[in-house]
């Protein structure tokens, strides 16, 4: 047996765990939303999509997984043109990643905007008290990775910390789909 | 280099047990006679008087690579043309040997008609496989085939030729060849560490040394080259 490491994304209030090997931001909190609930582009401020949770889940035998840690192209923004920006939650210190307790459902108006991570209200009760707001994911390229999670784990059933990302869309932004990114999650394995 | 489905393994460790400080006694391997793996928390502790003093990292074989999978379908293994790479660590210094593994999370297109499947990252969609040539199709369902001739009205309409020719008007479906598909695409580093000190990483990009120093890292036997 070796290990196997899946991609999960979590949904729901109780909450869901679905396997995933793509995602679409949009306004609706699914895990496969089709083209249903699109992200919206505002006459004026942001409009954002619902954020999306995603953890790695650990399953098979393994002695230790840990440092898992998240990077994009660090392009994003050069892809998609103005006013689009991909954001993560971040903390102040420490591990970047939320832990599977303080798992909080997507919310918002659905078919409009999803609600900010950082919103003093209903932003992600992780995040919104935070000093440091939601990053650029463009800001962690392959040489500048984030660290979601530094917990060993050596327990098959075990999730880690998971990012908390969203899109976020200015009056400029361009109508119409966007390009597709990829995201990378890498962990170390003993 | 990215994989698809799962992670690949290049490179397998061996451990060094040495006596008194001096040359290795003990060999310990991470792939057994039958392929079958051994997890690091399973290794046999050192005899006294012994301690874990290196750690090297070895490309699989085609032989091993084919071993391994046999023994465990779920591992999937290749031969590398990498060289060794070894590291010797002090007394009371602590070395490990791991992978990182890397998942991209990503979409790639499949062509349904040659069943090419390949990553494609403009906001554009592909008019045809790059492969086969394949683009999209109109199909009649009065007709029940495929059109090549075909009538587009500036509202976006697209009718059959053949059918308004005997006064029918009938509107054609799309038929896409190429579909996007979400997919997970795979790549390993291998890194062996001595704990608090340094790190030597190991990957398709080559190699990186996170350390000041350097002597700590033993070439490969071919690769000592003397001074002039």
């Amino acid at each position: 047996m070796t290990e196997t490491v899946t991609i999960q994304m979590i949904t729901g209030v109780s909450p869901t765990y679905h396997d995933v090997t793509s995602i679409r931001f949009c306004t609706r909190d699914d895990y496969n939303p089709g083209v249903n609930d699109p992200c919206k582009v505002p006459t004026s401020s942001y409009y954002y999509s619902y954020w999306v949770t995603l953890c790695l889940y650990l399953t098979g035998t393994f002695t230790d997984i840990s440092n898992v840690q998240f990077s994009t192209s660090g392009n994003i923004k050069t892809a998609w043109g103005p006013d689009v920006v991909m954001l993560i939650g971040i903390r102040d210190s420490d591990d970047n990643g939320c832990p599977i307790g303080s798992y909080q459902q997507a919310a918002g108006t659905q078919g409009l905007t999803g609600y900010y991570i950082k919103d003093g209200t209903n932003g992600h009760a992780y995040y919104k008290s935070q000093t440091a707001s939601p990053a650029d994911c463009d800001n962690y390229p392959t040489g500048n990775k984030l660290l979601l999670d530094s917990t060993h784990y050596s327990a098959s059933g075990s999730r880690t910390k998971c990012a908390v990302i969203q899109t976020r869309h200015g009056q400029n932004a361009v109508h119409g789909d966007k390009s597709i990114e990829y995201l990378v999650f890498s962990y170390d394995v003993v | 280099m990215l994989y698809r489905g799962r992670p690949v393994r290049k490179m397998y460790w061996v451990v060094e047990y040495w006596k008194d400080n001096k040359s290795p006694n003990i060999l310990i391997s991470q792939v057994g006679e039958k392929g079958d793996i051994l997890q690091w928390e399973d290794m046999p502790r050192p005899p006294d008087g012994y301690r874990m003093a290196s750690i090297e990292f070895i490309p699989f074989t085609e032989e091993m690579a084919k071993k391994v999978h046999e023994a465990d379908k779920q591992i999937a293994c290749l031969p590398a043309a990498w060289h060794r790479f070894k590291v010797v660590a002090q007394p009371g210094e602590e070395i490990i040997a791991k992978r990182r593994e890397k998942q991209h999370i990503t979409k790639s297109v499949l062509c349904d008609h040659c069943k090419c499947n390949f990553l494609w990252f403009s906001e554009k969609r592909l008019s045809n496989c790059p492969k086969c040539g394949m683009g999209d199709e109109w199909y009649c369902p009065e007709c029940k085939k495929i059109k090549t001739e075909i009538k587009k009205l500036p509202n976006g309409e697209v009718l059959c030729t053949d059918c308004e020719t005997v006064g029918k008007k009938v509107g054609l479906s799309l038929v896409e060849h190429l579909t996007l598909r979400g997919e997970l695409f795979y790549t390993s580093e291998y890194i062996l560490l001595i704990k608090d000190k340094c790190a030597m990483i190991v990957s398709d990009d080559g190699v990186e040394m996170n350390t000041s120093d350097r002597s700590i890292f033993q070439p490969f036997p071919e690769l000592n080259c003397e001074k002039n």
